[in-house]
């Protein structure tokens, strides 16, 4: 007969075992829940780098030149142009607000490429590179699509928001940088590094 | 015999707090973000596919769902089957959806419908200028908002969503069901 103050001790411990047990099933499970959408048709895993901290979710998937140009030519987009958007180290981008704390904004215009040996330097924004296609090169068809397919220069992105567009950061093919971000929540500007991206090599 | 059950007491708040805090981050209710200002939505005129032209303005007495998007936008794409099922769950409220193309033409839009499924039904308008996006304020695809019965936006949502979402669907009937 067991009896005293450790006589529960042996149901207890096994009562606590399955808990946490079914406490890791539950974390396993909202983890795999919380896992951020994925684009159509992505390349291999060794072509996309992300990052996640502080509510947003980042990830550049790289993009072929042929791929970029097919889409663009598709889209009505001169040869010349697509040709050159296409050879610029181009990659789909998505952004998202994973955070629990309400609205996060981005500016483009913020951000930096950090390529070894050389001084940070800016991305060109949609707006420029719409500007600098000729005015009259591209048809009005052409025109949205080239231009609403690249990443939005600003967004705030709510709870449960996200955005994705193409981002191009005129660099050689196979070139290797750092993308510096920085997005705003919360009244606080955070700064996030992406290292080694890798542009595609040259078709 | 009071250790043991203060243990299983820790270990059961324990759990509770972490499945709390993880339904509180994975599972967020709010699917679409409230427009606390409540703008009067732009009066527009746009090209219906199936032809005419369809203004919003006329949907007045409705919950609009205006949807922004391309054949060429992936997120846009997979909302559509979702859409096209809200719009079944919807049929006998005052509701109706609006899903405005970026830039294509009737042809590029009318192929596209036939390959969703299930097919959309809802009107599929063409804004081949992008006037229709620059008055919405949109600045990528897909973006929607929602018009209460008096044309006001009272939701948006940037990025994609899964509008047959019983979260949503309920947001959406409250609005119908207002006055």
């Amino acid at each position: 007969v067991i009896s005293g103050p450790r006589a529960g001790a042996p149901f207890f411990n096994l009562i606590l075992v399955r808990l946490l047990i079914f406490c890791l099933g539950v974390v396993v499970n909202q983890a795999a829940v919380a896992q951020p959408p994925q684009p159509d048709n992505p390349p291999p895993a060794s072509a996309k780098w992300e990052s996640a901290r502080d509510g947003l979710w980042i990830q550049l998937a790289r993009l072929g030149n042929d791929q970029v140009k097919a889409f663009l030519v598709g889209r009505g987009v001169p040869l010349e142009s697509a040709q050159r958007f296409a050879s610029a180290c181009v990659f789909a981008t998505v952004l998202r607000n994973a955070s629990s704390r309400g609205a996060i904004a981005y500016d483009v215009r913020d951000w930096r490429i950090n390529i070894p040996g050389m001084a940070p330097r800016s991305i060109k924004t949609r707006e420029k590179w719409m500007k600098a296609s000729t005015t009259g090169e591209l048809t009005q068809a052409a025109r949205m699509g080239f231009e609403w397919s690249q990443l939005p220069t600003t967004q705030t992105l709510e709870k449960e928001d996200s955005m994705q567009g193409m981002t191009a950061y005129e660099l050689p093919p196979g070139s290797r940088f750092d993308l510096l971000f920085s997005w705003r929540t919360a009244g606080r500007t955070h700064h996030g590094k992406i290292q080694g991206v890798r542009c595609a090599q040259a078709d | 015999v009071r250790k043991p059950i203060n243990r299983f007491f820790v270990a059961l708040a324990g759990c509770v707090l972490a499945a709390w805090m993880l339904a509180g981050h994975a599972d967020a209710p709010q699917l679409l973000t409230p427009v606390n200002e409540k703008p009067r939505a732009p009066d527009l005129t746009m090209e219906n596919v199936d032809g005419g032209n369809v203004r919003l303005a006329s949907l007045h007495g409705k919950v609009v769902l205006v949807n922004f998007w391309a054949t060429w936008c992936a997120p846009c794409r997979r909302e559509m089957p979702a859409m096209e099922r809200l719009n079944r769950i919807m049929k006998d409220k005052p509701f109706a959806i609006v899903a405005i193309n970026a830039g294509e033409g009737v042809d590029e839009v009318f192929s596209f419908r036939g390959s969703v499924d299930p097919m959309p039904t809802f009107q599929l308008l063409l804004d081949p200028k992008g006037d229709a996006m620059a008055a919405f304020e949109v600045k990528g695809l897909p973006t929607t908002f929602i018009l209460n019965r008096q044309g006001q936006i009272v939701y948006r949502a940037v990025g994609g969503r899964k509008f047959d979402d019983p979260r949503i669907i309920a947001t959406l009937q409250a609005l119908a069901d207002a006055p």
